[in-house]
């Protein structure tokens, strides 16, 4: 009998080929178009991970995106698709952007934090409370709520920073006044990292923690999967929907929330280029498993800041980011589902041949 | 997924070349665009203006662009990253770049930035301005001339300083030879959206007006839409009487190379220093871009004087007393506008109808 | 301008802006139909939009561009079907990675194509219909590709509820292995069903570039795929409803402008959420009205088909 350590290592070296696959498909691609892989590979590789500021700008650039997917993933975790992450990113940004802007400058720092964490949080549930009213109650896909709600967000930001709360001082700019130095997350030492990425991190395990060891979990894994059984078991489903769309309306805003606090310094319009979008794609490539989230977050943040060097040393248009990006998802995606099966069917052409 | 990991550790320390930055004798200097550079419109400009540094100073200027640069956390990244391949100077070619570029500034004092049509002051730090609106205005006296039912559309991407600026002086300037037209304004809030700009166009030709002017990154669209409805157009950022042969009026363009060129030479001269610049009609940086043929040869000749004038400083646009459209004096009688004033406009003149988001 | 022109203004805007959205999200509900979910409607709207200019204006003919647009749409929706039905991926995933590879080919591409002057579509009265009063000249008024758009609903409804391939497409759509003991190919129908929606959304990119833009652009569909997949469950699968979600998307966006114009004193940035806010609003009442009725989708949708298990 063949052990299950066997299976599991041919499984995970099918899963190594697979990416190693993806990258040698795009490297074709790119000798095709004259250009050497090795030194664009190496370019991203040593400009996302080869010096401490790159591996701060890789962090720097994964917090929100790991933010967006944890969200991504609790609700995924009871069947909700909430691709609204993007627009309750932004709310969390308007919450604790109203906090900062509010309260007075003396605030101790860690109260002001404390305070715009909340609001944040308040501001992100909240908006994820309507596609999730909407979802229960009416039976609404929460999906396509969500999705329109993102516009939404983005529009609220632009009248806010264009209209009520527009900077007084430098007229007509469209954003809001400066935080005070309270309102600022406290960063590594002499970097952009800041606390946000911890309270990600925190999450993340703890999250690990909640969907793995607990009751709370266990429910929300069957009414996910199986619907049906959790009406059967009476799971009180209207409620668990809820909490977790608040839930992860709350952690997407945290994301806003570190973004504006320790990043921008005051709420603008071009907050997230995407990062919900970015997240919920992150959290599909990771299979909803928060730990894989966090590996999966670093590694494309160190992506899309190594990308930069396409363009500083190679030379290519910002196109070539996505192209890139979008070829290796897709190899990845096709090559890990044929390769598990070949390897499937070797352990079991391996066992055959121990048994006889 | 773990593996994932291991894999890009694995490339990462196998493959992990010395990065050396490779010493030369030019200078390097680094551009951030906002934007697709091949927008054929605002990016596109900026970009030509490099490539004409790059080819004047061949040889003792090397520059590196990024584009689609997010005015945001990431504008400070690649500036370091500019930074870090040896970029002495950085140009910063959109509004929203000064916050990122005052922290970069602040922690690298050797490196001279460029920042354009914000205000702000450091050792290292030099900022530009583009009146557009002074080729605005003679665009709007185009307009006021050839408009019949006095109603001319303005299709506007953003309500911020430079585009107020655009529209009002555009309203001024029609106003100038026709005191019953009205100037309306409809914004897009998009930079770049080709299907709701020409529906915004098509919007505001339903409502009657006879004469089209826009600021919208990427200008083909409406310039066509504009003369598939049978309605004059102005064009905005690049000269394109090709796309309206019948109803092209004329248009306001850009000229960066020359001013981008004449930085660069000073910063290989050591004479570059922190200060403001502004680029006009005088300096040649902003353009009227060729007239249609629907433009009379007399209202040519108009056009021209008023620019002259405009170029020897006898005709301000702005010029007081100046009061908004809800009668408040902006400007006092014989008050002339300067840098800030007109980086902070936040109203509309007389003559100029639409909203202003507002607080 | 009076009321009444006002109104005709503003309903042939709204059959305008909500034509592309229109023939994507009729794309998709064909699609999903047959079980499959194509979240890669932008990137393909975008494929379209650009192939349609560059056939234009290179051999300076709409018709070869339109089918160069179809074909375009047609060869990337294979793409999709075989990646779901061969490799059995994740379909979420892979219609987000198609967007994000084909925003950045076509952005790749069509560097050679901004600002080209390239033969675009115009408007053509329809001769006798466009006489009618109001409806003449809000749907009759337009151009071929809309006129197009009339036919391809009812046209689609038809394929889904009227053949013996609708029949197929449900069947693997609610129960792929029963219909494949039928003796129905569940590779073979969700092919077709896979490439007939990416034409649609390729012909809606290029209504887009061709109509719209008359040329190309980065971006030009700036999240119309998107929400042409979100009216899909708006529409609960039927081609019609989303006939209706897409005009109603439509509408509040010629309106919101046309108010602009007239004179309304609203910030543009809370008018400009009107077609998002008015699309949530309509979903919420006609779901109150027929609160009974579960509209759910095909049940095997995006549920990867596994012959041998």
């Amino acid at each position: 009998m063949l052990s299950k350590a066997a299976g599991a290592m041919i499984a995970f070296s099918g899963s190594i080929a697979s990416m190693l696959f993806g990258f040698v498909a795009v490297g074709i691609f790119l000798l095709l178009s004259g250009r050497n892989p090795a030194t664009i590979y190496t370019g991203i590789f040593t400009g996302a991970f080869g010096d401490t500021f790159c591996l701060s700008e890789t962090l720097v650039a994964a917090t929100p995106i790991m933010f967006c997917a944890l969200a991504v993933a609790i609700a995924a975790r009871l069947g909700l698709m909430n691709i609204g992450v993007e627009g309750q990113l932004l709310f969390g940004a308007i919450g604790s952007t109203y906090v900062a802007l509010t309260m007075p400058e003396t605030t101790p720092s860690w109260l002001m934090l404390l305070l715009m964490a909340l609001s944040a949080c308040v501001c992100g549930a909240l908006f994820a409370l309507i596609p999730a009213l909407m979802r229960v109650f009416m039976d609404i896909n929460e999906t396509i709520v969500s999705l329109l709600l993102n516009y939404v967000a983005a529009l609220t930001v632009e009248y806010l920073i264009h209209g009520p709360w527009q900077d007084p001082t430098t007229t007509s700019w469209p954003q809001t006044m400066a935080f005070p130095p309270c309102a600022e997350m406290p960063h590594l030492e002499g970097s952009r990292v800041h606390l946000g990425l911890l309270v990600a991190l925190i999450i993340g395990f703890l999250l690990m923690l909640v969907l793995h060891s607990t009751k709370f979990g266990f429910k929300a894994k069957v009414i996910g999967s199986n619907p049906q059984a959790a009406l059967y078991a009476k799971y009180p489903l209207k409620r668990y929907l809820i909490v977790a769309m608040l839930l992860s309306g709350a952690v997407a805003a945290l994301a806003g929330f570190s973004q504006v606090s320790a990043i921008e310094g005051r709420l603008r319009s071009g907050l997230s280029p995407g990062y919900g979008y970015t997240g919920f794609l992150v959290c599909f490539l990771a299979k909803h498993n928060p730990i894989t989230i966090i590996v999966v977050s670093i590694l494309l943040g160190g992506f899309l800041s190594g990308a930069d060097s396409l363009q500083l040393s190679e030379k290519l248009p910002f196109a070539t980011v996505n192209i890139l990006q979008g070829m290796i998802f897709i190899f990845l995606l096709a090559s890990e589902n044929a390769l598990k099966s070949w390897s499937e069917k070797l352990r079991l052409k391996l066992q055959a041949a121990e048994a006889s | 997924m773990p593996h994932i990991l291991f894999v890009f550790l694995v490339i990462c320390f196998t493959v992990l070349p010395v990065y050396s930055a490779n010493e030369q004798k030019t200078v390097k200097a680094g551009f951030l665009f906002v934007g697709p550079i091949n927008d054929y419109g605002w990016n596109c400009a900026q970009n030509e203006g490099r490539l004409f540094v790059e080819k004047k100073l061949a040889g003792k200027i090397q520059t590196v662009a990024v584009e689609n640069v997010p005015e945001s956390a990431e504008a400070e990244r690649v500036m370091e990253r500019m930074i870090a391949q040896g970029a002495k100077i950085i140009f910063a070619t959109s509004f929203g770049y000064l916050e990122p570029v005052l922290k970069v500034a602040r922690r690298h004092p050797d490196v001279k930035f460029m920042q354009l049509s914000r205000f702000d002051k450091r050792p290292n730090l030099r900022t530009y301005f583009y009146l557009h609106y002074q080729g605005s205005y003679l665009a709007g006296v185009v307009a006021g001339r050839m408009s019949k039912k006095n109603k001319i559309g303005f299709v506007a991407a953003h309500p911020v300083p430079p585009l107020l600026q655009s529209i009002n002086a555009f309203a001024l300037g029609v106003r100038s030879v026709n005191a019953k037209a009205t100037v309306k304004v409809v914004w897009t809030n998009k930079w770049v959206d080709p299907a709701v700009e020409a529906e915004a166009a098509k919007g505001l030709i339903d409502n009657g007006i006879d004469v089209l002017a826009f600021d919208q990154s990427a200008p083909v669209t409406i310039v066509k839409t504009a003369e598939s409805n049978k309605t004059y157009v102005i064009g905005c950022y690049t000269d394109d009487c090709q796309f309206a042969p019948n109803y092209w009026l004329t248009g306001v363009s850009f000229d960066w190379g020359p001013y981008y060129a004449r930085i660069c030479q000073s910063v290989l001269d050591g004479t570059w220093q922190e200060g403001t610049d502004v680029c006009d009609i005088k300096t040649g940086n902003v353009k009227l871009s060729s007239f249609g043929k629907a433009v009379p040869e007399p209202l040519r000749k108009e056009v021209a004087a008023a620019k002259e004038k405009i170029a020897n400083g006898s005709l301000v646009v702005f010029a007081g007393p100046l009061k908004d459209r809800e009668g408040r004096e902006r400007l006092s009688a014989g008050a002339k506008p300067n840098i800030k004033w007109l980086a902070g406009m936040n109203f509309f003149v007389p003559g100029v109808e639409g909203t202003l988001p507002k607080n | 301008m009076d009321d009444l022109a006002f109104i005709t203004a503003v309903a042939a805007g709204m059959v305008r802006s909500g034509t592309p959205v229109l023939l994507a999200a009729v794309g998709e509900c064909l699609t999903e139909r047959s079980g499959i979910l194509n979240l890669g409607m932008e990137g393909i709207m975008l494929a379209g939009a650009l192939t349609a200019v560059i056939v234009s204006y290179l051999t300076g003919n709409i018709f070869f561009a339109i089918i160069a647009a179809l074909a375009i749409g047609a060869l990337i929706g294979l793409l999709h079907a075989f990646l779901c039905l061969y490799f059995h991926v994740n379909q979420v995933a892979t219609g987000i990675a198609v967007t994000i590879l084909l925003s950045g080919i076509t952005a790749f591409c069509g560097i050679d194509y901004v600002g080209k002057s390239i033969h675009s579509i115009s408007a053509y009265k329809v001769p006798w219909l466009s006489e009618l009063p109001f409806f003449g000249s809000v749907f009759f008024n337009q151009d071929i590709l809309v006129y197009l758009s009339y036919a391809i609903v009812p046209l689609t409804y038809f394929l889904i509820n009227g053949t013996r391939f609708g029949l197929s497409l449900k069947a693997v759509g609610e129960e792929p292995r029963a219909a494949a003991a039928a003796g129905v190919s569940v590779f073979r129908t969700r092919c077709i069903a896979t490439a007939l929606g990416a034409m649609l959304a390729a012909l809606g990119g290029a209504y887009l570039s061709l109509v719209y833009a008359q040329g190309w652009t980065e971006n030009i569909t700036a999240g119309r795929g998107w929400i042409a997949v979100g009216l899909v469950m708006f529409a609960s699968w039927n081609p019609w409803k989303a006939v209706l979600g897409a005009y109603l998307f439509g509408l509040a966006i010629s309106l919101q402008l046309r108010l602009q114009a007239a004179g309304a004193d609203v910030s543009p940035y809370l008018l400009g959420m009107a077609p998002y806010l008015l699309v949530i609003l309509v979903l919420a009442v006609s779901k109150l009205r027929q609160k009974k009725i579960p509209a759910a989708g095909p049940t095997a949708l995006s549920i990867p088909y596994l012959p041998q298990v």
